[in-house]
């Protein structure tokens, strides 16, 4: 398995880079402004992605816990631990850009909007998945009991979507328009592609960190044992 | 021993624990008006704007409170090996968790009910004849927090720095109980019609079914070898 | 290792050089010039002209549906002429960028368009974050190598046998 892909990680990272690199392209050079936002709609190429892929980190990080919790393979939990060190970068990214984005288009920072609020969620979820996996000594009991954060928080996440946007609608009804803006097809284009681009990057990066995590272990791993040969 | 003696074994258990010590229940207690009292100093209130901030500063006591009280739940268990023992016996793990919910819940509620009293003195609130409301939304709250939150005690309680990592992991989770109860105590406050917040409630409902469910099934694997 | 850190400064170059081609497109576009030199320099083609709107400049000519005004900025005043729609972020006092040709002859600005101001300074700041990200994955992939040779060095590399 950490053969196959370390074998195959080369590609998505490669396809990954181009795709983005020609994303950039088009986004910042080739597409026209938009006619409501101006040149700030270039940030959604980025912004957007990043967005996609946090949440993408989450989704493989609920089906790796499950699985996990199933099947109790080792792999399994570090492909985990690496989506959720991704997922908290690329969800920062995303509140990063987004919080750009706001500032010229709805003239704020911050606003209590219903995804800003899931992703800050969502944000803290995954460090606290991680701050977890650091205060447990006993390998086999930090996977398990991550999975569990992870599977209660994958829970939470619609419920607090739901509730904030309610929430929201009674005590500041919308003065600022929402995202949902039509994309002409000009614009489709660096979207899609820095959206493939960001997937295949974020399948690269799991897979190194994956593999970053599963060899730590078996060279902690092997070395005791190896102490432990020598102290016997 | 069947499910539900167990349930009510361990709740029995830990209801008695706690009359003979009274520690849990006092310190909640303490910490709960300590943090009213901050509050009320913190926000220099007048009549009006105490009856709109008292839904937030009630909870934000509450789940503190809850925390506080949380943390504890596991930590007798853990001293005198209990844990262990409950680990190798086969009882139904789901028992333990239910049994456990029981008793924080029962814990939180006595705190809540000797403290609403000085709630409606504080802040001056007529509440009579609303009290089954408040019932119903003290109940589907705490209910809400303690279900994310025995979960997460029995699992934080065998982990480093546990009394910072639960808050951590436990306050994020339930922002929508904090929402949902705030919203509808408000609107209790207020006098609304009941048309205009019963959406809250049922978010509580919900939560605590969800919850209940997703942590009674999850339970199992703490407890796990 | 020598192929890694190849194959990074190789991406280093290319960071590089769309920093800076970006940074000399952004200012053949963007600079000061005077009416005398873009009639020089583009005699033909259109440019893009930002500065505020002059408050009071505003005359509406009711037969046609043409605008005069006058933009200012960098201490100059240059007299715009605008025709066609969009009307609506034409207004006093509010700095916006016209799109059209310097007509020489007659000393004004013939716009066809009107742009919001363009904010480079936020958008170059969301696509910072390209540099954390590039550092992270860096480190990351330098550590899986250093892991490898150190597994390597110390034979103990057993892949696939039972995982741990």
């Amino acid at each position: 398995m950490i053969r196959k892909i370390r074998k195959y990680e080369g590609w998505f990272g490669a396809t990954g880079a181009v795709c983005i690199a020609v994303g950039l392209y088009f986004g910042l050079a080739a597409s026209p402004p938009d006619s409501y936002q101006g040149e700030v709609v270039r940030i959604m190429y980025v912004h957007v992605p990043f967005a996609s892929t946090s949440m993408t980190a989450y989704g493989v990080l609920t089906v790796a816990s499950l699985w996990y919790l199933w099947k109790r393979d080792p792999l399994i939990d570090n492909l985990a631990h690496a989506s959720a060190g991704i997922g908290v970068f690329f969800t920062s990214g995303a509140l990063y850009t987004g919080s750009i984005w706001g500032k010229p288009t709805w003239n704020t920072w911050w606003t209590w909007d219903a995804r800003l609020v899931s992703f800050t969620i969502l944000l803290l979820i995954l460090i606290g998945y991680l701050m977890l996996r650091t205060f447990i000594e006993d390998k086999e009991r930090e996977s398990r009991y991550a999975a569990i954060l992870a599977i209660v928080g994958a829970v939470d996440l619609p419920i607090v979507h739901f509730s904030v946007e309610w929430w929201r609608t009674l005590h500041q009804p919308l003065s600022i328009s929402q995202r949902g803006v039509a994309i002409a097809g000009v614009m489709l284009y660096p979207l899609i592609l820095m959206s493939v681009g960001f997937y295949l990057l974020f399948t690269y990066m799991v897979g190194v960190r994956t593999q970053m995590l599963y060899l730590k272990q078996l060279l902690e791993a092997k070395k005791g044992r190896l102490l432990g040969e020598v102290h016997l | 021993m069947n499910f539900f003696n167990v349930i009510r074994w361990l709740a029995w258990k830990d209801l008695l624990s706690e009359l003979r010590s009274r520690e849990n229940i006092s310190s909640m207690f303490f910490f709960a008006l300590i943090v009213i009292l901050i509050f009320s100093f913190s926000f220099s209130m007048d009549q009006q704007t105490a009856k709109e901030l008292m839904p937030g500063i009630m909870w934000v006591a509450f789940v503190f409170t809850g925390i506080i009280g949380l943390g504890k739940s596991f930590t007798a268990e853990l001293q005198n090996d209990c844990l262990e023992n409950l680990q190798m016996n086969p009882i139904p793990r789901g028992a333990i968790y239910l049994g456990k919910l029981a008793s924080n819940l029962l814990f939180m509620l006595i705190v809540e009910v000797i403290l609403f009293p000085l709630f409606v003195i504080f802040f001056n609130l007529d509440v009579f004849e609303k009290l089954p409301l408040f019932v119903l939304i003290l109940t589907t709250g705490t209910l809400g927090v303690s279900a994310v939150g025995t979960l997460f005690s029995a699992m934080t309680v065998q982990i480093r720095a546990r009394e910072v990592m639960l808050p951590i992991l436990l306050l994020p989770l339930i922002v929508p109980v904090m929402i949902g109860a705030v919203e509808a105590t408000g609107g209790v406050l207020r006098s609304e019609p009941i048309s205009l917040y019963r959406q809250w409630i049922e978010l509580l409902i919900i939560f605590d079914v969800i919850f209940t469910i997703v942590s009674f099934w999850l339970f199992e694997f703490i407890l796990d070898h | 290792m020598k192929g890694f850190y190849l194959r990074w400064t190789g991406l280093l170059l290319v960071g590089i050089w769309i920093v800076a081609v970006g940074a000399q497109y952004y200012y053949r576009e963007v600079r000061p010039l005077t009416p005398e030199q873009v009639a020089r320099e583009h005699p033909a083609g259109s440019v893009r002209m930002i500065g505020m709107v002059e408050a009071g400049s505003m005359v509406k000519e009711a037969a046609s549906t043409q605008i005069q005004l006058s933009l200012i900025g960098n201490g100059q005043r240059i007299p715009v002429v605008y025709e066609g729609n969009d009307q609506d972020s034409l207004r006093d006092i509010k700095t916006l960028v016209v799109v059209g040709r310097w007509d020489n002859t007659r000393q004004r600005f013939m716009a066809q368009k009107i742009n919001l101001i363009p904010n480079y300074g936020f958008i170059t700041a969301a696509y910072l974050v390209m540099i954390p990200m590039a550092l992270f994955l860096f480190v990351m992939e330098r550590r899986v190598r250093l892991l490898y040779n150190e597994i390597k060095l110390s034979k103990i590399y057993e892949p696939e046998v039972g995982g741990l």
